[in-house]
């Protein structure tokens, strides 16, 4: 009985939350249904496409996730759109040197990707905690730094050809339907919010946001938890370019350029504050969805990609600016 | 001309659920010191908020000097003359005194946006001149003491002209010797015929500085009267509505094992060589002057700072303790002063600051065990009697005792055999006090040991079985609680070394 309270109250708890933002979803779906059909185009709420809406935005989740966790922490990290080429061009220059089985060299590079992520995050997570610096200096640095061995990696140019069972993680789509990237995003967001609700570290992930030195003197672990939290995002970043890599079909060192924005957007039109302590994984992954309808939705109405930029600029102050209201009106 | 510099009749205001002010009177003669006290949650700070533009009120009169006024926003009561200072000052860090004076209004030279410097610097000191505070006004105002920046703040109101000053506990973070001083500046003020509205859980100081007090309880106005026509008992009877038998429950028990011992601990710049034990069962005091070092030995017994020298036994056993984590494994707990920013995770709710320092007792797999971490959570508030309307309650909105109760929940569950206790009940009020010594009755009686600072003599010679004394980073002394006095602790806190006999 108390389990099935427990979850209407969690429920009423997010719908309380996060009522507003999915009904942003659903007016947006609705505005661009209407003009779609008004402009005799395809309907815009057909399954094909909101599942197209989804695989658009399976990388941005990937990174959003992990983007999450840090900005909880009272972080930022600005090095995620280098470290989508970085991985691409690691995993890709590992599939294109290497032989046969094709199989056995997509896992290696996969792998060996992962492993440079997680050694760029660990970097990062030691000049946070053990040095001191901020972490948007701190990032901002590897942002520079990844993004320039990613071209010298590459040649300057993307690294192609690559066999074609490299395009699984990014084309495939199981059963004809589900593409495999939507399949890990969904991962990752599930994986995310139990690592977040349900264990250790995702409490003292919020508590040190919330509060650090009371957290400290608490007993919580402030550098093993931050640095963690780094190797993680970094990681998930990693993991998304990988995706994009596999989409392609190329290691491209220009990939992700600037995605670190649209991903901290994303996370922020969430409800997830900047100063850590307050946020959601179910945030973010409304705050994805909106980003990623205005998107689609523009680009299935004809808006031109300069207009987009200029509506998503619009969305994202909005959501922030309501956001301030809500707090408003409960303090 | 009215009587009253400042007259508020019939206020109310309504919030949510609510009667924050319910009819309340007050008002403000020239030249005079008025008290205002209550318990927390009695509605101060509400009037007060009303009297400084932040917040509305719903009904009610507030006359300037004979003249109703409406108070539109916290700049219009500024430039009618009505400043706040309030314990967090509104100070901008890098600038100099004379800059945060003016800030905002700085003189300019002719009808140039530029800067008139010389003017800005003369006034400055002109006015910290006529409350006689001799500050350099090019000083930045980071490099100034706590009490220095209260000075300032007060010089910044006088720049308004002010004919009211609203204190809102401005003795909180001041030492005694700080604090005599402001109280001259205060005297100062008051020979100016400039009303002061002084607020302070403090009783001794409302009997110093006060010329009328008034008393209010549930956002009720309970009376106003001349501060020499009461007694102590008196106020706090007004204050809590009933008669508060015993301010200080003490229950002495037979200590038993000695529980830590410090040996030599030094932290350089902080504290010197000092050596104590406290034992299961007791309440030790550790007081002293504000800066004495009391709160930095405390933070080195619990790890959160190191040590250069010494040694930390604990059940008899040397140990090292070289992070709170440590010491949280060893069975210390520390209540820390400031409990915001230090003690609680003010976003997250009761059931999450309760288990934070004792999470991995719950978790089971990789998962941490909700039920088992509700009861928990549901039977220290049933033990502690914490008044919060459920487990998710996010600490912030409890009041200050409250949120105490919280931390000291905290450390039980962690199963801390040694807790400390710094400044256990500043900013909390009588009723609540009386709570929090009982709970360290019954920790003592379970066989805790409590080491307790406190600036607060009539509190620590009330609870302690011992009182250690620091002078400058030293021991100064050691008082057992029949030998203890006032007196006797003020001249080992103030160095005059340890009084000779009993006839001080």
């Amino acid at each position: 009985m108390s389990a099935s309270t427990e979850a209407r109250r969690s429920l009423q708890q997010f719908l309380r939350t996060y009522g507003v933002l999915i009904l942003a979803v659903v007016i947006e779906c609705a505005i661009f249904e209407i003009i779609a059909r008004r402009q005799g185009v395809r309907s815009f709420l057909s399954a094909s496409s909101l599942v197209n809406i989804l695989n658009q935005s399976a990388i941005y989740g990937v990174l959003a996730v992990g983007m999450t966790f840090v900005i909880l922490t009272g972080g930022i990290d600005l090095s995620v759109g280098s470290l989508i080429a970085f991985g691409g061009v690691i995993s890709a220059l590992v599939v294109h040197h290497g032989g046969e089985p094709v199989w056995m060299w997509i896992v290696i590079g996969g792998g060996v990707a992962l492993l440079a992520g997680a050694a760029a995050g660990g970097l990062t997570g030691l000049l946070v905690t053990h040095a001191s610096v901020p972490p948007f200096i701190a990032t901002l640095a590897l942002m520079s730094s990844l993004r320039g061995l990613s071209y010298i990696l590459a040649g300057g140019r993307p690294i192609a050809p690559l066999p074609d069972a490299y395009t699984f993680l990014g084309r495939h789509r199981i059963g004809g339907l589900v593409p495999v990237g939507v399949l890990v995003m969904l991962s990752v967001f599930v994986l995310g919010a139990v690592l977040l609700n349900a264990t250790r570290f995702g409490r003292h992930v919020r508590a040190i946001g919330g509060n650090e030195e009371g957290a400290r003197l608490s007993g919580v672990p402030i550098a093993r938890t931050k640095w963690a939290v780094y190797c993680m995002c970094s990681m998930l970043a990693v993991l998304g370019g990988l995706i994009l890599s596999s989409k392609l079909g190329s290691g491209d060192p220009k990939a992700g350029l600037g995605d670190e924005l649209g991903v901290i957007a994303a996370v922020v039109v969430g409800g997830t504050s900047l100063s850590g302590g307050r946020g959601t994984i179910g945030g973010t992954f409304v705050g994805l969805l909106i980003v990623s309808v205005l998107n689609s939705g523009l680009n299935w109405i004809g808006v031109e990609s300069f207009g987009q930029q200029v509506i998503l600029g619009v969305v994202i102050l909005g959501a922030v600016l309501l956001d301030r209201f809500k707090m408003h009106e409960r303090g | 001309m009215s009587e009253f510099v400042l007259e508020m009749c019939d206020v109310i205001k309504r919030f949510p659920g609510v009667l924050a002010l319910d009819c309340v009177q007050f008002n403000l003669r020239p030249g005079e010191v008025h008290c205002l006290v209550g318990e927390n949650g009695a509605g101060k700070s509400t009037l007060m908020k009303i009297l400084a533009g932040a917040q509305p009120m719903d009904s009610g009169v507030i006359r300037l000097s004979g003249q109703e006024i409406h108070i539109r926003s916290p700049h219009h009561a500024q430039q009618l003359g009505i400043s706040m200072i309030y314990q967090e000052f509104n100070l901008s860090p890098f600038l100099s005194v004379a800059e945060n004076i003016f800030l905002g209004r700085e003189p300019r030279i002719g009808g140039t946006p530029l800067i008139n410097w010389s003017r800005m610097y003369g006034d400055a000191r002109e006015i910290l001149g006529r409350i006689r505070v001799g500050l350099d006004v090019r000083t930045p105002v980071n490099e100034l003491s706590v009490a220095q920046q209260q000075m300032v703040e007060i010089g910044k109101a006088l720049s308004f002209n002010s004919k009211l000053i609203v204190m809102d506990e401005p003795s909180a973070t001041l030492t005694d010797h700080e604090l005599a001083a402001l109280f001259d500046l205060i005297r100062t003020l008051r020979g100016q015929g400039i009303g002061i509205i002084y607020i302070s859980h403090r009783l001794e100081e409302v009997f110093e500085i006060g010329d009328r007090l008034t008393v209010m309880r549930d956002g009720q106005y309970v009376g106003t009267h001349p501060v020499v026509d009461l007694n102590r008992e008196e106020i706090v009877k007004m204050m809590v509505g009933r008669e508060l038998k015993d301010e200080f429950p003490k229950e002495v028990f037979e200590p038993g094992e000695e529980r830590v011992r410090v040996e030599g601990l030094t932290r350089h710049g902080a504290f010197e060589d000092v050596s104590f034990s406290v034992r299961t069962g007791e309440i030790v005091g550790l007081t002293g002057l504000v800066g004495a070092g009391r709160t930095e030995v405390a933070r080195a017994i619990f790890g959160a700072d190191r040590i250069d020298s010494g040694q930390i036994f604990l059940d008899g056993k040397p140990v090292t303790v070289r992070s709170p984590q440590d010491a949280i494994r060893q069975g210390v707990g520390l209540l820390t002063e400031d409990r915001k920013g230090q003690g609680l995770i003010l976003g997250m709710t009761v059931r999450e600051n309760t288990t934070l320092a004792n999470l991995s007792s719950l978790v089971k797999f990789m998962f941490v065990d909700r039920r088992a971490e509700r009861t928990t959570t549901e039977k220290f508030i049933g033990e502690l009697k914490i008044k919060t309307p459920s487990i998710e309650q996010v600490v912030q909105n409890l009041s200050g005792g409250n949120q105490q109760k919280v931390i000291l929940a905290k450390w039980l569950f962690t199963e801390s055999r040694l807790l400390i206790f710094d400044e256990p009940t500043r900013g909390i009020d009588v009723g609540a006090k009386v709570e929090i010594y009982k709970l360290m009755n019954d920790l003592a009686r379970r066989g805790d040991a409590i080491l307790m600072i406190s600036s607060e003599l009539p509190e620590a010679l009330g609870m302690c079985d011992r009182i250690l004394v620091m002078h400058e980073g030293r021991l100064a002394g050691e008082l057992q609680r029949e030998e203890a006095t006032q007196e006797r602790i003020m001249h080992l806190a103030t160095g005059q070394g340890m009084p000779a006999g009993a006839g001080v």
